[in-house]
Protein backbone atom coordinates (compact mmCIF):
# COMPACT_ATOMS: atom_id res chain seq x y z
CA UNK A 1 0.00 0.00 0.00
CA UNK A 2 1.52 3.09 -0.94
CA UNK A 3 2.53 5.84 2.39
CA UNK A 4 -0.24 8.54 1.25
CA UNK A 5 -1.20 10.35 4.39
CA UNK A 6 -4.45 9.25 4.33
CA UNK A 7 -3.51 5.39 3.89
CA UNK A 8 -1.25 6.01 6.82
CA UNK A 9 -3.67 7.36 8.89
CA UNK A 10 -6.63 5.05 8.20
CA UNK A 11 -4.16 1.90 8.54
CA UNK A 12 -2.65 3.41 11.44
CA UNK A 13 -6.14 4.05 13.42
CA UNK A 14 -7.33 0.96 12.40
CA UNK A 15 -4.37 -0.90 13.91
CA UNK A 16 -4.57 0.94 17.38
CA UNK A 17 -8.41 0.34 17.46
CA UNK A 18 -8.39 -3.35 16.46
CA UNK A 19 -5.19 -3.52 19.23
CA UNK A 20 -7.45 -1.77 21.79
CA UNK A 21 -10.51 -3.63 21.44
CA UNK A 22 -8.51 -7.22 21.87
CA UNK A 23 -6.76 -5.76 24.59
CA UNK A 24 -10.18 -4.36 26.48
CA UNK A 25 -11.52 -7.87 25.41
CA UNK A 26 -8.84 -9.61 27.50
CA UNK A 27 -9.20 -7.87 30.28
CA UNK A 28 -12.62 -8.41 30.71
CA UNK A 29 -12.11 -11.73 29.93
CA UNK A 30 -9.06 -11.59 33.07
CA UNK A 31 -10.16 -9.13 35.81
CA UNK A 32 -11.90 -11.92 37.54
CA UNK A 33 -8.99 -14.33 37.84
CA UNK A 34 -6.77 -11.59 39.10
CA UNK A 35 -8.82 -10.66 41.61
CA UNK A 36 -9.14 -14.11 43.14
CA UNK A 37 -5.48 -14.63 42.87
CA UNK A 38 -4.93 -11.69 44.68
CA UNK A 39 -7.73 -12.29 47.28
CA UNK A 40 -6.12 -15.77 47.77
CA UNK A 41 -2.44 -14.04 47.89
CA UNK A 42 -3.97 -11.80 51.05
CA UNK A 43 -5.04 -14.76 53.06
CA UNK A 44 -1.88 -16.96 52.03
CA UNK A 45 -0.15 -13.74 53.60
CA UNK A 46 -2.91 -14.33 56.65
CA UNK A 47 -2.52 -18.12 56.89
CA UNK A 48 1.04 -17.98 57.08
CA UNK A 49 1.18 -15.55 60.37
CA UNK A 50 -1.74 -16.72 62.54
CA UNK A 51 -2.80 -20.02 63.89
CA UNK A 52 -6.12 -21.44 62.06
CA UNK A 53 -9.29 -18.95 61.84
CA UNK A 54 -12.44 -18.59 60.30
CA UNK A 55 -12.91 -15.00 59.79
CA UNK A 56 -11.16 -11.98 59.94
CA UNK A 57 -12.47 -8.78 60.66
CA UNK A 58 -9.74 -5.62 58.73
CA UNK A 59 -9.46 -1.64 59.69
CA UNK A 60 -6.78 0.54 58.63
CA UNK A 61 -5.26 2.59 60.42
CA UNK A 62 -2.28 5.58 60.73
CA UNK A 63 0.34 4.97 63.10
CA UNK A 64 3.58 7.46 62.50
CA UNK A 65 2.14 8.48 59.16
CA UNK A 66 2.39 5.37 57.22
CA UNK A 67 -0.74 2.96 56.89
CA UNK A 68 -1.07 -0.03 59.19
CA UNK A 69 -4.06 -2.35 58.49
CA UNK A 70 -4.90 -4.91 61.35
CA UNK A 71 -6.63 -8.60 60.67
CA UNK A 72 -8.41 -9.44 64.04
CA UNK A 73 -9.02 -13.09 62.91
CA UNK A 74 -11.49 -15.34 65.10
CA UNK A 75 -12.29 -18.82 65.00
CA UNK A 76 -15.10 -20.96 64.04
CA UNK A 77 -16.93 -19.94 67.83
CA UNK A 78 -16.20 -16.11 67.96
CA UNK A 79 -12.92 -16.13 69.90
CA UNK A 80 -10.22 -13.98 69.21
CA UNK A 81 -7.88 -16.63 67.31
CA UNK A 82 -5.15 -13.51 66.86
CA UNK A 83 -4.15 -10.70 65.05
CA UNK A 84 -2.26 -10.16 61.62
CA UNK A 85 -1.00 -6.76 61.42
CA UNK A 86 0.57 -5.36 57.71
CA UNK A 87 2.95 -2.42 58.20
CA UNK A 88 5.53 -0.99 56.43
CA UNK A 89 8.52 1.24 56.98
CA UNK A 90 10.39 3.54 54.28
CA UNK A 91 13.83 2.95 56.14
CA UNK A 92 14.79 0.11 54.13
CA UNK A 93 18.06 0.63 52.70
CA UNK A 94 16.69 -0.44 49.31
CA UNK A 95 13.52 1.39 50.12
CA UNK A 96 9.95 0.23 51.22
CA UNK A 97 9.60 -2.97 53.33
CA UNK A 98 6.03 -4.50 53.88
CA UNK A 99 5.65 -7.18 56.56
CA UNK A 100 2.75 -9.09 57.84
CA UNK A 101 2.92 -9.71 61.79
CA UNK A 102 1.08 -12.08 63.05
CA UNK A 103 0.17 -11.67 67.09
CA UNK A 104 -1.16 -14.07 69.40
CA UNK A 105 -4.71 -13.29 71.50
CA UNK A 106 -1.91 -13.02 74.48
CA UNK A 107 0.54 -10.72 72.47
CA UNK A 108 3.07 -12.60 71.65
CA UNK A 109 4.81 -12.49 68.30
CA UNK A 110 3.67 -15.31 66.47
CA UNK A 111 5.81 -14.69 62.86
CA UNK A 112 6.85 -12.31 60.70
CA UNK A 113 6.33 -12.75 56.89
CA UNK A 114 8.35 -10.03 54.83
CA UNK A 115 5.62 -9.43 52.05
CA UNK A 116 7.91 -7.06 49.83
CA UNK A 117 11.14 -5.60 49.97
CA UNK A 118 14.49 -4.69 47.86
CA UNK A 119 17.17 -4.72 49.89
CA UNK A 120 20.62 -6.50 48.63
CA UNK A 121 20.77 -9.69 47.49
CA UNK A 122 21.97 -12.25 50.49
CA UNK A 123 22.46 -9.79 52.77
CA UNK A 124 19.19 -7.14 53.36
CA UNK A 125 17.06 -10.15 51.33
CA UNK A 126 17.58 -12.56 53.91
CA UNK A 127 15.02 -11.15 55.90
CA UNK A 128 12.40 -12.90 53.46
CA UNK A 129 13.85 -15.97 54.49
CA UNK A 130 12.68 -18.50 56.61
CA UNK A 131 13.72 -18.86 60.08
CA UNK A 132 16.10 -15.55 60.17
CA UNK A 133 17.91 -14.30 62.18
CA UNK A 134 15.50 -11.10 63.36
CA UNK A 135 11.96 -13.49 63.68
CA UNK A 136 14.08 -16.00 65.80
CA UNK A 137 14.36 -13.04 68.18
CA UNK A 138 11.22 -11.84 68.16
CA UNK A 139 9.18 -15.43 67.87
CA UNK A 140 7.41 -16.56 70.85
CA UNK A 141 7.77 -13.39 72.90
CA UNK A 142 5.94 -10.12 73.91
CA UNK A 143 7.28 -7.08 72.12
CA UNK A 144 6.92 -5.78 75.97
CA UNK A 145 8.75 -7.98 77.18
CA UNK A 146 11.87 -7.36 74.98
CA UNK A 147 14.27 -5.22 75.87
CA UNK A 148 13.08 -1.48 74.42
CA UNK A 149 15.25 1.62 73.36
CA UNK A 150 12.06 4.28 73.70
CA UNK A 151 9.62 1.93 73.51
CA UNK A 152 10.47 0.36 70.79
CA UNK A 153 11.90 -3.11 69.74
CA UNK A 154 15.67 -2.45 68.45
CA UNK A 155 18.79 -4.02 67.69
CA UNK A 156 21.19 -5.03 69.80
CA UNK A 157 23.45 -2.08 68.69
CA UNK A 158 21.09 0.21 69.26
CA UNK A 159 20.46 -1.30 72.74
CA UNK A 160 17.66 -4.00 72.03
CA UNK A 161 18.19 -7.58 71.78
CA UNK A 162 17.66 -8.17 68.27
CA UNK A 163 20.44 -9.49 66.74
CA UNK A 164 20.79 -7.66 63.21
CA UNK A 165 21.63 -9.56 60.22
CA UNK A 166 25.04 -9.76 58.71
CA UNK A 167 26.27 -6.27 57.22
CA UNK A 168 22.38 -5.40 57.04
CA UNK A 169 22.06 -2.89 59.95
CA UNK A 170 19.93 -0.57 57.92
CA UNK A 171 18.08 -3.41 57.03
CA UNK A 172 17.59 -4.73 60.18
CA UNK A 173 16.65 -0.90 62.24
CA UNK A 174 14.15 -0.91 59.19
CA UNK A 175 12.51 -3.97 60.31
CA UNK A 176 12.38 -3.22 64.00
CA UNK A 177 10.26 -0.08 62.38
CA UNK A 178 8.15 -1.79 60.43
CA UNK A 179 7.21 -4.62 63.33
CA UNK A 180 6.93 -1.54 66.12
CA UNK A 181 4.48 -0.08 64.10
CA UNK A 182 2.45 -3.41 63.51
CA UNK A 183 2.82 -4.18 67.29
CA UNK A 184 1.55 -0.50 68.23
CA UNK A 185 -0.99 -1.09 65.98
CA UNK A 186 -2.14 -4.08 67.57
CA UNK A 187 -2.36 -2.61 70.87
CA UNK A 188 -4.66 0.34 69.48
CA UNK A 189 -6.65 -2.52 68.52
CA UNK A 190 -6.18 -5.17 71.20
CA UNK A 191 -5.88 -2.97 73.86
CA UNK A 192 -7.01 0.55 72.46
CA UNK A 193 -4.02 2.38 72.74
CA UNK A 194 -3.62 5.85 71.12
CA UNK A 195 -2.56 5.71 67.80
CA UNK A 196 -1.77 9.17 67.40
CA UNK A 197 1.27 8.51 70.20
CA UNK A 198 3.38 6.34 68.07
CA UNK A 199 7.02 8.03 68.26
CA UNK A 200 8.94 6.37 65.71
CA UNK A 201 9.98 8.75 63.49
CA UNK A 202 7.36 10.41 61.23
CA UNK A 203 8.43 10.22 57.47
CA UNK A 204 6.70 13.22 56.44
CA UNK A 205 7.77 16.75 57.58
CA UNK A 206 5.36 18.58 60.04
CA UNK A 207 6.81 21.79 60.47
CA UNK A 208 4.16 22.03 62.89
CA UNK A 209 5.20 22.85 66.40
CA UNK A 210 3.51 20.77 68.75
CA UNK A 211 3.49 20.72 72.40
CA UNK A 212 1.23 18.18 74.25
CA UNK A 213 1.53 17.61 78.13
CA UNK A 214 -0.37 15.04 79.75
CA UNK A 215 -1.06 16.41 83.22
CA UNK A 216 -1.95 13.75 85.62
CA UNK A 217 -2.27 11.42 82.58
CA UNK A 218 -4.57 9.35 85.07
CA UNK A 219 -6.58 7.26 82.29
CA UNK A 220 -3.41 6.57 80.20
CA UNK A 221 -4.82 3.20 79.26
CA UNK A 222 -2.77 -0.24 79.14
CA UNK A 223 -0.81 0.53 76.51
CA UNK A 224 -0.53 4.08 76.11
CA UNK A 225 1.80 5.38 78.71
CA UNK A 226 3.08 7.29 75.66
CA UNK A 227 1.26 10.25 77.30
CA UNK A 228 2.80 12.66 75.09
CA UNK A 229 5.55 12.93 72.57
CA UNK A 230 7.54 14.74 70.28
CA UNK A 231 8.27 13.26 67.02
CA UNK A 232 10.98 14.43 64.97
CA UNK A 233 10.16 14.21 61.28
CA UNK A 234 12.34 12.60 59.23
CA UNK A 235 12.29 14.92 56.62
CA UNK A 236 11.87 18.35 58.72
CA UNK A 237 11.82 21.80 58.61
CA UNK A 238 12.69 23.79 62.07
CA UNK A 239 9.94 22.31 63.80
CA UNK A 240 9.99 22.75 67.34
CA UNK A 241 8.31 20.08 69.37
CA UNK A 242 8.08 19.92 73.34
CA UNK A 243 6.64 17.34 75.24
CA UNK A 244 6.80 16.40 79.20
CA UNK A 245 4.56 13.12 80.78
CA UNK A 246 4.06 14.94 83.83
CA UNK A 247 3.67 11.67 85.98
CA UNK A 248 2.83 9.67 84.18
CA UNK A 249 2.65 6.63 86.87
CA UNK A 250 0.92 4.07 85.08
CA UNK A 251 2.73 3.21 82.32
CA UNK A 252 2.87 -0.62 81.99
CA UNK A 253 5.19 -2.79 79.97
CA UNK A 254 4.39 -1.92 76.67
CA UNK A 255 4.63 1.34 77.43
CA UNK A 256 7.60 2.38 78.69
CA UNK A 257 8.33 5.10 76.12
CA UNK A 258 7.09 7.73 78.66
CA UNK A 259 8.20 10.32 76.55
CA UNK A 260 10.63 10.62 73.24
CA UNK A 261 12.10 11.86 70.74
CA UNK A 262 13.09 10.45 67.50
CA UNK A 263 15.95 12.21 65.96
CA UNK A 264 14.80 13.23 62.63
CA UNK A 265 17.41 11.43 59.92
CA UNK A 266 17.56 14.90 57.61
CA UNK A 267 17.04 17.88 60.40
CA UNK A 268 17.42 21.27 59.62
CA UNK A 269 17.39 22.72 63.07
CA UNK A 270 14.80 21.48 64.53
CA UNK A 271 14.84 21.37 68.51
CA UNK A 272 13.30 18.46 70.14
CA UNK A 273 13.15 18.60 73.96
CA UNK A 274 11.86 15.73 76.41
CA UNK A 275 11.78 15.44 79.82
CA UNK A 276 10.99 12.48 81.37
CA UNK A 277 9.60 13.05 84.38
CA UNK A 278 10.53 10.83 86.91
CA UNK A 279 9.42 7.32 84.88
CA UNK A 280 11.22 5.13 83.05
CA UNK A 281 13.85 7.81 81.57
CA UNK A 282 15.70 7.41 78.85
CA UNK A 283 18.51 5.35 77.79
CA UNK A 284 22.00 6.76 76.72
CA UNK A 285 21.72 3.70 74.17
CA UNK A 286 18.38 5.62 73.02
CA UNK A 287 20.32 8.74 72.41
CA UNK A 288 21.21 8.30 69.04
CA UNK A 289 18.45 5.81 68.72
CA UNK A 290 17.79 3.44 65.22
CA UNK A 291 18.61 6.09 62.81
CA UNK A 292 21.78 6.37 63.71
CA UNK A 293 22.53 9.82 61.55
CA UNK A 294 22.81 12.17 64.06
CA UNK A 295 26.74 11.45 63.81
CA UNK A 296 26.40 11.51 60.26
CA UNK A 297 24.11 14.82 60.76
CA UNK A 298 26.57 16.15 62.97
CA UNK A 299 23.27 16.85 64.96
CA UNK A 300 23.48 17.16 69.02
CA UNK A 301 22.45 13.87 70.64
CA UNK A 302 18.96 14.08 71.77
CA UNK A 303 17.76 14.63 75.77
CA UNK A 304 20.90 17.22 76.35
CA UNK A 305 18.97 19.88 77.68
CA UNK A 306 18.92 19.50 81.31
CA UNK A 307 15.77 18.69 83.11
CA UNK A 308 14.63 15.57 85.18
CA UNK A 309 16.03 13.10 82.26
CA UNK A 310 17.58 10.38 84.30
CA UNK A 311 20.23 8.67 82.37
CA UNK A 312 21.20 5.20 82.81
CA UNK A 313 24.27 3.16 81.67
CA UNK A 314 23.78 1.66 78.72
CA UNK A 315 22.79 -2.12 79.18
CA UNK A 316 25.54 -4.43 78.95
CA UNK A 317 26.08 -6.69 76.20
CA UNK A 318 24.14 -10.20 76.97
CA UNK A 319 26.67 -12.93 77.69
CA UNK A 320 26.30 -15.67 75.89
CA UNK A 321 26.80 -17.19 72.58
CA UNK A 322 23.57 -18.17 70.75
CA UNK A 323 21.19 -15.56 69.80
CA UNK A 324 18.40 -14.35 71.93
CA UNK A 325 18.33 -17.96 73.99
CA UNK A 326 17.50 -16.18 77.34
CA UNK A 327 14.10 -16.95 78.15
CA UNK A 328 11.78 -14.63 79.32
CA UNK A 329 11.50 -14.94 82.29
CA UNK A 330 15.14 -13.96 83.13
CA UNK A 331 13.84 -10.66 80.72
CA UNK A 332 10.80 -9.63 82.38
CA UNK A 333 12.63 -10.00 85.40
CA UNK A 334 15.02 -7.46 84.43
CA UNK A 335 12.56 -5.34 83.07
CA UNK A 336 10.83 -5.25 86.25
CA UNK A 337 14.26 -4.31 88.12
CA UNK A 338 14.90 -1.24 86.16
CA UNK A 339 11.29 0.34 85.58
CA UNK B 1 8.76 -30.64 5.36
CA UNK B 2 12.66 -30.16 5.88
CA UNK B 3 12.87 -26.70 5.01
CA UNK B 4 10.17 -26.19 7.60
CA UNK B 5 12.08 -28.17 10.34
CA UNK B 6 15.13 -26.23 9.11
CA UNK B 7 13.19 -22.72 10.46
CA UNK B 8 13.11 -24.03 13.91
CA UNK B 9 16.74 -25.58 14.37
CA UNK B 10 17.95 -22.57 12.77
CA UNK B 11 16.40 -20.51 15.18
CA UNK B 12 17.84 -22.04 18.36
CA UNK B 13 21.57 -23.16 16.61
CA UNK B 14 22.57 -20.58 13.85
CA UNK B 15 20.03 -17.76 15.14
CA UNK B 16 20.17 -17.92 18.62
CA UNK B 17 19.11 -14.73 20.00
CA UNK B 18 21.26 -15.07 22.59
CA UNK B 19 24.77 -16.62 21.62
CA UNK B 20 25.41 -15.47 18.38
CA UNK B 21 22.60 -12.87 17.38
CA UNK B 22 23.25 -11.25 20.90
CA UNK B 23 19.55 -9.74 21.49
CA UNK B 24 17.71 -9.41 24.12
CA UNK B 25 20.45 -8.64 26.44
CA UNK B 26 18.36 -6.70 28.87
CA UNK B 27 16.08 -9.84 30.30
CA UNK B 28 19.01 -12.29 29.61
CA UNK B 29 20.99 -10.52 32.61
CA UNK B 30 18.10 -9.52 34.85
CA UNK B 31 15.66 -12.39 35.12
CA UNK B 32 18.36 -15.10 35.09
CA UNK B 33 18.99 -15.38 38.93
CA UNK B 34 17.41 -18.73 38.61
CA UNK B 35 16.27 -21.26 36.42
CA UNK B 36 13.06 -20.87 36.88
CA UNK B 37 12.70 -17.23 36.17
CA UNK B 38 14.53 -17.88 33.24
CA UNK B 39 12.61 -20.14 31.29
CA UNK B 40 9.37 -18.40 32.49
CA UNK B 41 10.80 -15.22 31.09
CA UNK B 42 12.24 -17.40 27.83
CA UNK B 43 8.30 -18.92 27.16
CA UNK B 44 6.91 -15.40 27.90
CA UNK B 45 8.99 -13.74 25.01
CA UNK B 46 8.06 -17.08 23.28
CA UNK B 47 4.24 -16.79 23.59
CA UNK B 48 4.74 -13.11 22.19
CA UNK B 49 7.24 -14.30 19.85
CA UNK B 50 5.43 -16.69 17.86
CA UNK B 51 2.05 -14.18 18.16
CA UNK B 52 3.63 -11.03 17.20
CA UNK B 53 5.22 -12.74 14.12
CA UNK B 54 1.89 -14.61 12.81
CA UNK B 55 0.13 -10.92 13.02
CA UNK B 56 2.75 -9.19 11.15
CA UNK B 57 2.98 -11.46 8.33
CA UNK B 58 -1.04 -11.59 7.61
CA UNK B 59 -0.94 -7.14 8.07
CA UNK B 60 2.27 -6.76 6.26
CA UNK B 61 0.89 -6.15 2.75
CA UNK B 62 -1.61 -3.91 4.21
CA UNK B 63 0.91 -1.51 5.83
CA UNK B 64 2.30 1.26 4.11
CA UNK B 65 5.84 1.37 4.43
CA UNK B 66 6.24 4.50 6.72
CA UNK B 67 4.26 3.85 9.34
CA UNK B 68 5.45 -0.11 9.59
CA UNK B 69 7.38 0.06 12.60
CA UNK B 70 4.79 2.11 14.49
CA UNK B 71 2.29 -0.15 13.44
CA UNK B 72 4.46 -3.25 14.43
CA UNK B 73 5.02 -1.96 18.24
CA UNK B 74 1.51 -1.17 18.49
CA UNK B 75 0.86 -4.88 17.58
CA UNK B 76 3.52 -6.53 19.92
CA UNK B 77 2.99 -3.93 22.65
CA UNK B 78 -0.70 -5.36 22.48
CA UNK B 79 0.32 -9.12 23.04
CA UNK B 80 2.89 -8.50 25.92
CA UNK B 81 -0.34 -6.67 27.53
CA UNK B 82 -2.30 -9.90 27.02
CA UNK B 83 0.35 -11.79 28.03
CA UNK B 84 1.01 -10.06 31.24
CA UNK B 85 -3.11 -10.22 32.38
CA UNK B 86 -2.99 -13.73 31.38
CA UNK B 87 0.01 -13.85 33.52
CA UNK B 88 -1.62 -12.18 36.28
CA UNK B 89 -4.42 -14.16 36.66
CA UNK B 90 -3.15 -17.43 36.40
CA UNK B 91 0.48 -17.88 37.28
CA UNK B 92 0.52 -15.32 39.87
CA UNK B 93 4.15 -16.23 41.36
CA UNK B 94 5.58 -16.10 38.23
CA UNK B 95 4.59 -12.71 37.39
CA UNK B 96 6.03 -11.56 40.21
CA UNK B 97 9.01 -12.93 39.86
CA UNK B 98 9.68 -11.22 37.16
CA UNK B 99 8.00 -8.23 37.81
CA UNK B 100 9.01 -4.90 35.41
CA UNK B 101 10.55 -7.58 33.01
CA UNK B 102 7.42 -8.39 31.40
CA UNK B 103 6.20 -5.25 30.01
CA UNK B 104 9.83 -4.80 29.31
CA UNK B 105 9.49 -8.18 26.27
CA UNK B 106 8.43 -4.99 24.35
CA UNK B 107 11.09 -3.27 23.94
CA UNK B 108 13.33 -6.83 23.78
CA UNK B 109 15.03 -6.41 20.24
CA UNK B 110 14.48 -9.90 19.32
CA UNK B 111 10.86 -8.98 18.47
CA UNK B 112 11.12 -6.36 16.35
CA UNK B 113 14.23 -7.85 15.05
CA UNK B 114 12.53 -10.86 13.67
CA UNK B 115 9.33 -8.71 12.90
CA UNK B 116 11.74 -6.86 10.40
CA UNK B 117 14.10 -9.93 9.39
CA UNK B 118 11.54 -12.38 8.94
CA UNK B 119 7.87 -11.75 9.13
CA UNK B 120 7.68 -8.70 7.34
CA UNK B 121 9.39 -10.91 4.44
CA UNK B 122 7.32 -14.39 4.66
CA UNK B 123 4.52 -16.20 4.84
CA UNK B 124 2.32 -16.92 8.90
CA UNK B 125 3.53 -20.36 8.73
CA UNK B 126 7.01 -19.81 8.53
CA UNK B 127 6.97 -16.71 10.83
CA UNK B 128 5.48 -18.86 13.18
CA UNK B 129 7.82 -21.53 12.75
CA UNK B 130 10.59 -19.10 12.89
CA UNK B 131 9.07 -17.33 16.31
CA UNK B 132 8.95 -21.14 17.53
CA UNK B 133 12.68 -21.75 16.56
CA UNK B 134 13.81 -18.18 18.30
CA UNK B 135 11.57 -18.43 21.45
CA UNK B 136 12.78 -22.04 22.26
CA UNK B 137 16.72 -20.73 21.55
CA UNK B 138 16.06 -17.87 23.67
CA UNK B 139 14.33 -20.00 26.34
CA UNK B 140 16.79 -22.41 25.86
CA UNK B 141 20.14 -19.64 26.49
CA UNK B 142 18.12 -18.15 29.66
CA UNK B 143 17.46 -21.41 31.08
CA UNK B 144 21.16 -22.33 30.75
CA UNK B 145 22.52 -19.03 31.72
CA UNK B 146 19.81 -19.38 35.11
CA UNK B 147 21.21 -22.97 35.85
CA UNK B 148 24.45 -21.70 36.18
CA UNK B 149 23.68 -18.76 37.84
CA UNK B 150 21.41 -20.68 40.29
CA UNK B 151 23.95 -23.30 41.15
CA UNK B 152 27.27 -21.34 41.65
CA UNK B 153 25.64 -18.18 43.30
CA UNK B 154 22.65 -20.25 45.17
CA UNK B 155 23.37 -23.41 45.65
CA UNK B 156 20.05 -24.45 44.01
CA UNK B 157 18.61 -25.35 41.07
CA UNK B 158 14.98 -24.82 39.64
CA UNK B 159 14.21 -24.47 43.64
CA UNK B 160 15.56 -27.66 44.66
CA UNK B 161 18.24 -27.07 47.10
CA UNK B 162 21.86 -28.31 46.70
CA UNK B 163 23.40 -28.31 50.46
CA UNK B 164 25.74 -25.74 49.49
CA UNK B 165 24.18 -22.66 49.01
CA UNK B 166 25.93 -21.14 52.16
CA UNK B 167 29.27 -21.70 50.82
CA UNK B 168 28.57 -20.28 47.15
CA UNK B 169 29.88 -16.91 46.02
CA UNK B 170 27.03 -14.40 45.85
CA UNK B 171 28.17 -12.24 43.07
CA UNK B 172 26.67 -14.59 40.69
CA UNK B 173 23.35 -13.93 41.99
CA UNK B 174 24.17 -10.25 41.28
CA UNK B 175 24.68 -8.31 37.93
CA UNK B 176 28.82 -9.30 37.64
CA UNK B 177 28.02 -13.16 37.85
CA UNK B 178 25.29 -12.86 35.17
CA UNK B 179 28.29 -10.85 32.93
CA UNK B 180 30.47 -13.36 33.39
CA UNK B 181 28.09 -16.31 32.85
CA UNK B 182 26.48 -15.36 29.93
CA UNK B 183 30.16 -14.65 28.48
CA UNK B 184 31.72 -18.06 29.16
CA UNK B 185 28.56 -19.69 28.03
CA UNK B 186 28.56 -17.54 24.61
CA UNK B 187 32.49 -18.93 24.06
CA UNK B 188 30.85 -22.38 24.93
CA UNK B 189 28.44 -22.29 22.48
CA UNK B 190 29.98 -20.83 19.26
CA UNK B 191 32.78 -22.98 20.16
CA UNK B 192 30.54 -25.98 20.27
CA UNK B 193 28.31 -25.29 17.43
CA UNK B 194 31.42 -24.19 15.32
CA UNK B 195 31.19 -21.09 12.83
Amino acid sequence: MKSTLLNMTAVLFAVTLVASAGVGAVHLITEEPIARARAAAEVEALERVLPPFEHTVSQELVIGDLPVTVYTATDGEGRIAGYAVKSETRRGFGGVIRMMTGFGPDGRVLNVNVLEQTETPGLGTAMAEEDNVLLRCVQGRRPAEMQLVDGAVAVRKDGGDVDALTAATISSRAWCDALNRAWRAYEVVANGADAATFAGGTDASSGATSTSSAGGAAETDAASGATSQADASDASSGATSTSCAGGAAGTDAASGATSQAAASDASSGATSTSCAGGAAGTDAASGATSQADTAKHGRTPRCERSGPTKRRAPRTPRQGSAPCEEDTADHSAANEATR
Amino acid sequence: MMDKFRIVLDGIVRNNPTFVLVLGMCPTLGTTTSAVNGMGMGLATMAVLILSNVVISLIKNVIPDKVRIPAFIVVIASFVTVIQMLMQAYVPALYEALGVFIPLIVVNCIILGRAEAFASKNGPLDSALDGVGVGLGFTAALTAVGIVREVLGSGAVFGMSLGIGDRMPLAFVLAPGAFFVLGYLMVLFNKIVGK
